[in-house]
C-alpha cells in the first residue's frame, strides 16, 4: 500500500487534489492522510491574551476543521476520503516535511491553480519543500478523470528519471503511459539514438511485465510540445532543473503533475 | 431560441451552415437564413443569388435526417416573391416542421440590415461567418461581422474557418453568470468538439473566495455534461496578452453584458481587433 499525504487548504484547488485522489484509489492501493497546516501569520494577530486568545484560536480551529469537512463531504462521492483530516499550526514546511517523513510518506499531494503567469508555479517547485520531499509529488492543477491517458515528459538526458517516478507510483497499475521526449541533444533525425531510446523504454516495461503507449521523440520550442501535455490525465516528469525546458513546459501545462524526487527518496 | 444566420455569396457563408445547424439541432431552434444581397433595394434580385440560397438552404437542411428533422422540407418550386421593397421571402409551404424556418434575401448594407432584421423577429443568437485571410470583412461590406458584433442587442457569433485547436475559452464575468450563457457555451463546446478553459480572474494575485465557489460551479455544471472544463487563472492586467495568445483556441467566447468586466477591458476597438486578426471564432454574449 502506498502512503499518500493530502495537503489541503481552504480553497478550491484542494478539492481538485481531494478528488483526483478519489480517482488514484480507484486503480492503485492506497492509504490517505490529509492535513491542514495553519501559519501563524496566517492566523493573524492575536486578539488577546490566556483563555480569550484559546477561546478565540479554537474557533479559528473550528472554522477551517467545518470548512475541510465540508470539502471532503462535497467530494466523497467522488473521493471515497473518509479519513478525518489532521490540523496543525505552525509552518508549514517544516510540518509537511516532518509529516512526510515520520509516515513513510510514498506521495505528498496539493492542489495548485493553473495560471497564465507561471510565477505561481516556479515559487512552488522552488521551494524547499518541493525540493526536500523524500517522494515524488502530484500538484493537482484540474479536476480531470483518468480516461484522457497519462504522458511521461522527459528530456533524452532524464529518461531514466521519468520512468522511475513513473513506476514508483503507478507499477501496481495497467496504466499504459504514452512517453515524450523533448528536444534530443544532437541531430533530431539521428535514428540510432532514438532507437536506442526506445529500447531502454522497452526494456524497463517489459521487466516489469507492464506495456507503454506511443513513444514520440520531438525537437522544437515549448510551442512545439506544449499541445502534447494540455489535455491528459496526468504528466510525469522528472523534477526539473532550475530555468529548464521542463520547467518551462510544466509551468504552462494545466493537466495534473505527478514530479519525481529531488531530495533522498522514501523507501 | 430563434438564430438569425446572415449570409452572403462567399464560401465563409457557407462554411457556417454545417455548425449553426447542428447547433439547431441541438436547441431546436427557430430559425431565420437571411441572405443580404448588396444592392439597392429597388433593384432586381439577381438569379444567381436566389439560386445561392436556394443552395444554402438545401444544405442546410441535408444536416438533419429528414425524418427527424424539425424544419419541414424544402418544396420546389416554391419561388421567392417580393413582401415590401427590396425584401423577398420564400413562403414556409404545406409541409412545415414543428419549428420555424424563414428564408429572407434583403438587398441594401448588410450591418444594418442585420441588425435591423435581428431587432424585429427578436432574435437570441445572430451567426455571420468571415474568413481571416480577408482580416474577417465581407465583401462587399466591409466589416460587417465587427459592426453587427458591436450594436447588436443579442449574442453575436462570428465563425471562422477551422484552426487546429480544439479548445474553446470562455471568458464569463464571475459577478454574473446567465444561464443561457452557460448553455451556449455547452452548446459550443460539443459543436467544436472541443475542450474548455474557464478563466478565473484574480487581482492582485488574490482570487476572492466568491470567484472560486463561482469556478467550483462552473467547474460541476461542465463536468455533469461531460464536458472537460481547464481552469486557469489571469491577473486582470495580463487579460489582454492572455487573449492575443489566441491560436490555442477554436472558439473565444466572452461575456460583454452592460456590467461586463470584459466589456470594460475589451473596449470596441479591441473587440474589432479580436475579430480581425484572430484565428479563432468568436461569440459574443450578451
Amino acid at each position: 500500500m502506498l502512503n499518500t499525504l493530502i495537503s489541503v487548504n481552504e480553497d478550491l484547488s484542494s478539492r481538485f487534489a481531494v478528488w483526483y485522489m478519489g480517482q488514484l484509489r480507484e486503480i492503485l492501493d492506497l492509504s490517505v492522510h490529509l492535513i491542514h497546516v495553519t501559519e501563524p501569520e496566517h492566523r493573524g494577530r492575536p486578539v488577546a491574551t490566556g483563555w480569550v486568545q484559546k477561546t478565540w484560536e479554537d474557533s479559528v480551529l473550528l472554522q477551517t476543521r467545518t470548512w475541510i469537512d465540508r470539502m471532503i463531504r462535497a467530494e466523497k462521492n467522488h473521493s471515497r476520503i473518509l479519513d478525518e483530516p489532521e490540523i496543525v499550526s505552525g509552518d508549514r514546511e517544516e510540518i509537511l516535511l516532518h509529516s512526510m517523513n515520520i509516515s513513510a510518506c510514498g506521495l505528498f499531494v496539493e492542489g495548485m491553480f493553473h495560471s497564465f503567469k507561471p510565477d505561481g508555479f516556479l515559487t512552488r517547485i522552488r521551494s524547499n519543500l518541493y525540493k526536500k520531499a523524500p517522494c515524488p509529488i502530484l500538484m493537482v492543477k484540474n479536476k480531470t478523470g483518468l480516461s484522457r491517458g497519462v504522458v511521461i515528459a522527459c528530456e533524452d538526458k532524464n529518461l531514466e528519471k521519468a520512468l522511475d517516478t513513473f513506476f514508483c507510483i503507478f507499477e501496481p497499475s495497467d496504466i499504459r503511459p504514452d512517453i515524450l521526449i523533448c528536444r534530443l541533444d544532437g541531430p533530431a533525425k539521428d535514428a540510432d539514438r532514438i532507437s536506442r531510446r526506445i529500447e531502454r523504454i522497452d526494456t524497463a516495461f517489459a521487466q516489469r511485465k507492464k506495456n507503454h503507449g506511443d513513444v514520440k521523440t520531438i525537437a522544437g520550442d515549448v510551442a512545439a510540445v506544449l499541445p502534447f501535455v494540455q489535455n491528459c490525465s496526468l504528466v510525469v516528469s522528472p523534477f526539473p532543473e532550475k530555468e529548464s525546458f521542463l520547467e518551462n513546459l510544466l509551468s504552462l501545462s494545466p493537466c495534473p503533475l505527478l514530479l519525481g524526487v529531488q531530495g533522498p527518496v522514501n523507501r | 431560441m430563434r438564430i438569425l444566420i446572415a449570409l452572403d455569396q462567399n464560401e465563409y457563408s457557407a462554411h457556417t451552415l454545417g455548425r449553426v445547424a447542428r447547433l439547431a439541432e441541438n436547441t431546436w431552434a427557430d430559425i431565420t437564413l437571411l441572405g443580404i444581397f448588396p444592392g439597392k433595394s429597388d433593384s432586381a434580385l439577381p438569379n444567381e443569388f436566389t439560386a445561392t440560397m436556394d443552395r444554402y438552404q438545401k444544405d442546410f437542411l441535408n444536416c438533419f435526417d429528414a425524418a427527424f428533422s424539425p424544419y419541414g422540407p424544402m418544396e420546389e418550386n416554391n419561388a421567392f416573391r417580393e413582401v415590401q421593397p427590396g425584401i423577398h421571402e420564400r413562403s414556409p409551404g404545406p409541409g412545415k416542421g414543428p419549428k420555424d424556418m424563414a428564408v429572407r434575401i434583403r438587398m441594401g448594407e448588410p450591418s444594418g440590415i442585420i441588425l435591423e432584421e435581428a431587432g424585429k423577429i427578436g432574435c437570441d443568437l445572430i451567426v455571420l461567418g468571415c474568413d481571416t485571410r480577408d482580416d474577417c470583412t465581407w465583401c462587399p461590406g466591409g466589416n460587417v461581422p465587427y459592426r453587427v458584433a458591436a450594436e447588436a442587442g443579442c449574442s453575436v457569433l462570428v465563425m471562422k474557418k477551422d484552426t487546429d485547436a480544439r479548445r474553446i475559452l470562455s471568458c464569463l464575468d464571475h459577478e454574473e453568470i446567465s444561464q443561457a450563457s452557460l448553455e451556449m457555451i455547452s452548446q459550443m463546446s460539443t459543436l467544436f468538439t472541443a475542450d474548455l478553459d474557464i478563466v478565473g480572474l484574480t487581482k492582485k494575485n488574490e482570487l476572492k473566495q466568491s470567484v472560486q465557489t463561482k469556478l467550483g460551479m462552473l467547474q460541476s455544471y461542465y463536468l455533469s455534461r461531460r464536458i472537460q472544463p481547464w481552469i486557469e487563472l489571469v491577473e486582470l492586467s495580463d487579460l489582454e496578452a492572455f487573449i492575443a495568445g489566441e491560436n490555442r483556441w477554436s472558439l473565444i467566447a466572452m461575456w460583454m453584458g452592460k456590467q461586463s468586466v470584459f466589456r470594460r477591458i475589451f473596449f470596441d476597438s479591441k473587440v474589432e481587433k479580436l475579430i480581425s486578426n484572430s484565428r479563432s471564432s468568436v461569440l459574443l454574449l450578451k
